[in-house]
């Protein structure tokens, strides 16, 4: 049977299951497909509305079953199906990819319940690995904590999934999953060698971890929680040493010793309580001093109570994360116990990115995975996407670069950082990431290189660092509040209105009056004052019928007047060395407060142009030594969009010389739309170019419906004379000099709106 | 009349009992619902409308909409037909509306129902008018005279008393103060209130005594036929609200085509003639061989056949109790689809928190519930009602969950050897099989159309509270773990009040004593709010509360309470004391409506799981 049937198989008593045991998710959809140019075999991912499950490489997935997984189980395999003949190693290898996709699929069904299973669950996870990772390294800076969380969260929520699917499949905490697999597999009369399988088998969970372990492509962490899914999911003595073999193998390779590798397993376990207080673990039923207690006993595999002992743990630790009380006070102490493995540059383990958006989820894979990937996981994450927009032969596919990836899951993890911390961290942590992203090239050799040191990759930190700046100066910039528009009352068709009008009329005898509705009539005739019933005399009546016919009805709105802002507005920033040096957020440098007045401007126009229902463009030109532009595009969309070619352009300065290339306004002009057009200037220095920069100007003011603001701040260029001789002839220039930006703000707002 | 009434003679011959009164009663049930179906089947095809499955191993509903397509048969599957809704609609009281496209069958099967059960004379089937003038719902009932040159409208009482049914085609044409006053069984009239019905005997005197008239009325029978309505823009129309208020008293049933499922059967069929005579017929023949009883003894059927309709259809002789697991099913489910699951939540832990700064017994819930994709999917079904569920829902649901148990009940001793006999020794409970497959029905009925069905929802929900439950009792030790739909006593609030009364007693404890037993076994629930399970949170706050109101009331009482308590000893049933504390309960409601907090009134009746009656 081929691997694909296999896994299909497994996705039809998947669903038999979830319509047992989780109902709501019964008719969740899932996409089965292939991505050949992927370098893992398989991977899965959800975005909380579908399962998506690639087949990447047939032949490597059912390689590393039968190279790594097979050897590993086939000693204990009786046991782990708890069957009494023999199983052989064909059978073993179907059954054991058939369980092992089981699993799978219920892990991207369950991720919305287990973790995260709300923006808020999300949130608060970020925030204490944030704080958990700070706790344990206080030398980190805030950034680097920052990528830590980011880079371990994944693997943080799958652990929490992962302890309580192991509970569930085992009915640890009287669950009924357990019950409902196993009356799956009866009504379906599963068999392996000719004998029943009644039961989830033992030892699923670790699988796909220990085929990525003994490829040598996991890191640290992913090997260390491998280890501890070891010690909890097996019913055989066996099976439970060569997986913990596997795993303890490629630690030894990543230089971490067998003992030390334990050292961290205990301390994993003590660190999911340590930080939980006395009464709330008391409120589930746990005694500290008993916990800690059967930790020692965790690490002698052959225990003849140990099965026992992962119970207990098992049991135990689904409570913990279970419970709001408890639940982010032990992913805090369970963080600081690895905290120092973690990597700053890349994900745990799994490619897991853009995983902090709620509404996606988290996938995993096992195999190989190749230069530039974290981990041999492969963990990959669905973003949220339009049905069919996966390329053709890419199965589930997204079409994002893993490095976009990252990137957007980077930036869900500082936004949950900033709305969870108070004020002052965020700011903080906002300056901090943006000098990371600014000092960029002097953190190459940062903690002398290797895992647990560097930088996330420059693309990476630059975006986040652009991202942030962004977020810095929409929290930080002070509105420029434009003048509030009035309000009128405008006259429209509201629609039409239904009058009465003659239908008919029919002559009638008395005894033809007894079927009429009388009731009815004499109810219209009050309430109409229309005839329906006219004696007409001879014992005959006149039976008048009425219609109701449309007729137009006038209605008022009140509608918003007196402002006009414009339609395009073009801002053209100097950001030379002489506005700033470099890094500039939060300095007070010219280019600091260029940004805060930008961005006061931006919120005011925003605010202005959503009451009016207005859409103006917004183009950014920053010339320095060179003059960039990249279009103009719908003002609140820039503004509330998170990254931007317009804010790219915008938030990075060049600090060279102030050079503008006047063609930049032949692009523009293509770029505007119809209507009132307003270009800002600003600069600092004597701005040079081709000769050909006033002329544009004097173009540009000669146009109908469009003004030219030219502020020059501290500074008298020739440019600027120019401009200023042109200003006293044509009412469309505005020339300012200033002597700090500060004071131009007021200015450029009462310009930025026309008021009638 | 000196002759005696038939079922004055019926239960002569039987022998004056309440056995033997509740067996004729059964008997001529089961005689009537098979008769009907025998002469409706010489003519027309069951038009199957759902089907609706219960797997009691796993506790999941299924409910498969067929539009007119037969299925093959299922066991523990109730199929439900459009034969099946009228015969309901019958012995429940519960109008029906049935929508569908002209010339499903609509009327005519209604018309082939009526006509069965009731002679011409009793009943009538007419179209509304498209003109509003012309559509006089209540022309049958009426007559109008001249009088003075003026038209009058006067009621025909001889044609009221008389009539047992009606069949309203195009009822959406009606007016909709006239379709309420009419599936209200009344007619308003110059300023009176004429009810209709038909009026129900009864045995009195310890069954010595045979009342004609017993004061209660059979309502009509209504069947009201419309074709669906283009949109459901039709619902802002100037009319809305009485629509929606018309709506939501029916019984609404889409009838889906059946021709081609039933295809050139329907050329097979006999002539019907005299449906009545041959319904009569067979009805006579099956009582006798059931009861058991001369034929003779029926040889006056026809003539006392109206009231023995009325007694034999008697909506409350088809009453079911309602389990207690039934009822704190259909209260999560209820509670779940009434709005928003969080606002919900919270109410709750308010509650909670205001008891435990009332009462000092150390329980809070400081958990919160948050926007997950769960509760998204329970939003999304509760926001395709049409209109929102409200108190009248609640009713309907216990209605229609007795539906379901009565046609169940039904077609399985109808299904037996010895129908009579089976019928007699069923569990005619309301369980939560009836309640999860009523709600379903209901949900369905008030969503708007292509609306994602409510059936996953309502498993969830299920499922959650099952688990609870057997998780609970199994914490408690009161009961096994297995869950069984049939026990009365199980419960979670139950098995709470029930462990704490017991070992209140088993101490000699009074008021003081029982709260902090209950106050304990909260606690107990309380440490069940779980992460990933929201339902299941909703469900813990709601017992919580609830219990902590008991304990409230208990302690607000304590001075009455105490002295009852100390009078049961270990041999008193707990279940007696239940119905102690629900009967001073009661007494208090009825002694200070007014001023018994309403959580009481809103709470202590389904915590107890008493009845007023």
């Amino acid at each position: 049977m081929k691997a694909k049937d296999i896994v299909l198989e497994s996705g039809k008593t998947w669903r038999e299951i979830v319509r047992l045991a989780t109902p709501l998710d019964s008719d969740k959809e899932i996409n089965y497909g292939s991505n050949p140019k992927s370098k893992t075999d398989f991977d899965a991912y959800t975005d909380n509305k579908r399962i998506f499950i690639n087949i990447n490489n047939e032949a490597k997935l059912k390689k590393n079953f039968e190279d790594t997984i097979v050897p590993a189980y086939k000693i204990a395999s009786q046991k782990l199906y708890r069957v009494k003949n023999k199983i052989s190693d064909s059978e073993l290898l179907k059954n054991i990819i058939y369980d092992t996709f089981l699993f799978v699929h219920f892990h991207e069904q369950l991720h919305p319940w287990f973790c995260p299973n709300s923006r808020f669950d999300e949130r608060k996870i970020t925030k204490t690995l944030y704080d958990g990772i700070k706790e344990a390294e206080p030398s980190l800076s805030k950034a680097q904590a920052m990528f830590k969380a980011n880079n371990i969260k994944n693997l943080c929520w799958d652990a929490i999934l992962n302890i309580a699917f192991i509970s569930k499949t085992s009915g640890y905490n009287n669950e009924t999953l357990e019950q409902k697999i196993s009356f799956i597999f009866q009504d379906n009369g599963r068999e392996i060698e000719s004998q029943p399988v009644m039961h989830y088998p033992s030892g699923i969970l670790p699988i796909v971890y220990m085929n990525s372990a003994a490829n040598r492509t996991t890191d640290v962490p992913i090997s260390l929680v491998g280890l501890l899914y070891s010690t909890m999911s097996f019913n055989s003595e066996e099976a439970r040493k060569n997986a913990a073999q596997i795993f303890l193998d490629d630690l030894n390779s990543k230089k971490l010793s067998n003992l030390a590798a334990l050292d961290v397993l205990k301390e994993m376990y003590s660190g999911f309580i340590s930080d939980v207080k006395d009464e709330h673990l008391k409120m589930l039923g746990i005694d500290r001093k008993e916990y800690l207690k059967k930790i020692s006993d965790i690490t002698d595999f052959s225990n003849l109570k140990y099965e026992g002992i992962q119970k207990y743990f098992v049991a135990s630790l689904t409570r913990v994360f279970d419970s709001q009380l408890s639940r982010y006070d032990s992913i805090k102490g369970f963080v600081k116990a690895i905290s120092k493995y973690i990597s700053v540059r890349e994900k745990q383990g799994s490619f897991d990115s853009n995983t902090s958006s709620f509404g996606s989820g988290s996938g995993q894979g096992s195999g190989e995975s190749g230069e530039g990937q974290a981990g041999g996981q492969g963990e990959e994450e669905g973003e949220e996407s339009e049905e069919g927009e996966e390329d053709e032969g890419q199965g589930a596919g997204k079409g994002k670069s893993d490095e976009e990836m990252e990137g957007d899951s980077m930036s869900q993890t500082m936004d949950d950082l900033l709305e969870e911390l108070p004020d002052k961290e965020r700011d903080d942590l906002l300056e901090d990431v943006i000098q990371q992203g600014t000092n960029y090239d002097d953190y190459d050799s940062y903690g002398g290189g290797g895992k647990g040191a560097g930088m996330p990759s420059k693309r990476v930190l630059n975006s986040i660092a652009s991202i942030a700046t962004d977020e810095y100066y929409k929290q930080n910039a002070d509105l420029i509040e434009l003048k509030n528009p009035s309000e009128e009352n405008i006259s429209f068709e509201l629609g039409t209105k239904k009058v009465w009008k003659l239908r008919s009329s029919l002559n009638l005898t008395s005894t033809e009056i007894n079927k009429l509705n009388v009731k009815k009539i004499m109810d219209f005739q009050q309430k109409t004052g229309l005839p329906v019933l006219v004696d007409i005399g001879n014992g005959y009546w006149r039976f008048n019928d009425y219609e109701l016919k449309e007729t137009p009805l006038k209605s008022y709105s009140s509608q918003l007047t007196g402002i006009e802002i414009p339609d395009n507005w073009v801002l053209l920033q100097d950001s030379s060395g002489t506005m700033t040096g470099g890094f500039f957020v939060g300095t007070g440098n010219k280019f600091d407060i260029l940004n805060r007045v930008k961005y006061g401007l931006m919120k005011g126009l925003v605010n202005t142009a959503k009451k009016l229902g207005k859409h103006p463009k917004f183009g950014i030109v920053d010339f320095s030594d060179m003059t960039r532009y990249s279009g103009l595009d719908d003002l609140v969309s820039i503004y509330d969009a998170k990254r931007h070619r317009v804010k790219d352009v915008s938030l990075s300065p060049q600090c060279g010389g102030t050079y503008l290339n006047s063609d930049v306004f032949k692009k523009i002009e293509k770029d505007l739309k119809q209507g009132k057009t307003i270009y800002t200037l600003i600069t600092d220095g004597e701005v040079a170019g081709d000769n050909r920069i006033y002329s544009s100007i004097q173009n540009i003011a000669s146009k109908k419906d469009t003004a030219f603001v030219f502020v020059e701040v501290a500074s008298s260029s020739s440019l600027g004379q120019q401009v200023k001789v042109l200003a006293a002839k044509n009412p469309a220039v505005i020339y300012y000099k200033v002597s700090s930006i500060k004071s131009i703000k007021d200015k450029l707002g009462s310009i930025l709106v026309k008021y009638s | 009349m000196n002759e005696k009434y038939t079922l004055e003679k019926i239960l002569s011959e039987l022998g004056k009992t309440e056995q033997n009164e509740e067996r004729m009663h059964a008997a001529m049930l089961l005689s009537y619902a098979g008769s009907v179906y025998d002469v409706m089947r010489k003519n027309t095809v069951p038009s199957p409308l759902y089907r609706v499955s219960y797997d009691k191993t796993n506790h999941v509903i299924s409910l498969d909409e067929t539009y007119g397509k037969s299925l093959v048969p299922k066991k523990e599957a109730l199929d439900i037909s459009l034969e099946d809704e009228i015969f309901c609609s019958n012995i429940r009281d519960m109008p029906i509306l049935l929508e569908g496209e002209t010339g499903v069958g609509k009327t005519f099967t209604a018309m082939k129902y009526v006509s069965a059960i009731l002679n011409k004379e009793n009943f009538f089937a007419y179209r509304l008018s498209a003109n509003a003038f012309m559509n006089n719902l209540f022309s049958p009932f009426q007559e109008g005279k001249m009088e003075n040159g003026m038209p009058v409208i006067n009621p025909r009482i001889d044609i009221i008393e008389k009539t047992a049914a009606v069949i309203v085609d195009e009822i959406n044409r009606g007016d909709s103060n006239e379709t309420l006053q009419l599936f209200d069984n009344e007619m308003h009239l110059g300023g009176k209130i004429y009810k209709f019905g038909i009026p129900i005997p009864e045995f009195t005197g310890n069954y010595g005594k045979y009342n004609e008239k017993s004061g209660r009325l059979k309502k009509l029978l209504i069947i009201t036929a419309q074709n669906p309505a283009n949109t459901d823009d039709s619902k802002f129309t100037q009319t809305l609200q009485l629509d929606a208020a018309v709506d939501n008293r029916l019984l609404k049933t889409y009838v889906g085509n059946a021709a081609p499922s039933a295809g050139s059967v329907l050329w097979l069929g006999e002539d019907g003639k005299k449906p009545h005579e041959e319904f009569m017929k067979k009805f006579t023949e099956r009582t006798v061989k059931y009861l058991g009883i001369p034929e003779k003894t029926l040889e006056n059927l026809e003539r006392d056949w109206l009231s023995t309709y009325s007694w034999i259809t008697e909506s409350k002789r088809t009453d079911k109790p309602i389990l207690y697991s039934a009822l704190e099913l259909s209260d999560l489910l209820i509670a779940t689809f009434s709005g928003n699951l969080i606002e919900y939540f919270n109410y709750e832990k308010n509650v909670i928190s205001d008891w435990e700064s009332k009462l000092k017994k150390g329980i809070t819930i400081t958990e919160s519930l948050h926007e997950t994709d769960n509760i998204k999917k329970i939003h999304e079904i509760t926001y395709s009602f049409k209109v929102p569920m409200i108190f009248r829902d609640i009713v309907q649901i216990k209605r229609l969950a007795d539906v379901l148990a009565t046609l169940r009940n039904v077609k399985d001793s109808l299904k037996a050897k010895n129908p009579l006999e089976e019928y007699l020794d069923m569990k005619k409970y309301v369980s939560i099989r009836e309640v999860a497959g009523a709600t379903a029905l209901l949900a369905r009925n008030k969503q708007k159309s292509e609306s994602q069905s409510p059936v996953n929802a309502i498993n969830q929900i299920l499922n959650q509270y099952v688990s609870l439950l057997q998780d609970y009792m199994q914490e408690s030790k009161l009961f096994t773990t297995n869950f069984d739909m049939m026990d009365p006593n199980q419960g979670i609030k139950r098995t709470a009040i029930q462990k704490s009364l017991r070992d209140t007693i088993h101490e000699s404890g009074g008021v003081e004593t029982l709260v902090d037993n209950l106050t304990e076994q909260a606690k107990l629930l309380r440490a069940k709010i779980s992460n990933s399970e929201e339902i299941r949170n909703v469900l813990i706050a709601r017992n919580v509360a609830d219990l902590m109101t008991l304990c409230g009331f208990l302690t607000d009482y304590k001075e009455e309470i105490n002295p009852m308590l100390k009078g049961y000893n270990k041999k008193t049933k707990i279940t007696d004391v239940i119905d102690d504390l629900g009967k001073f309960y009661y007494k208090k409601q009825r002694e200070q409506g007014m001023i018994l907090p309403e959580i009481y009134q809103h709470r202590i009746q389904r915590t107890l799981g008493v009845s007023g009656s």
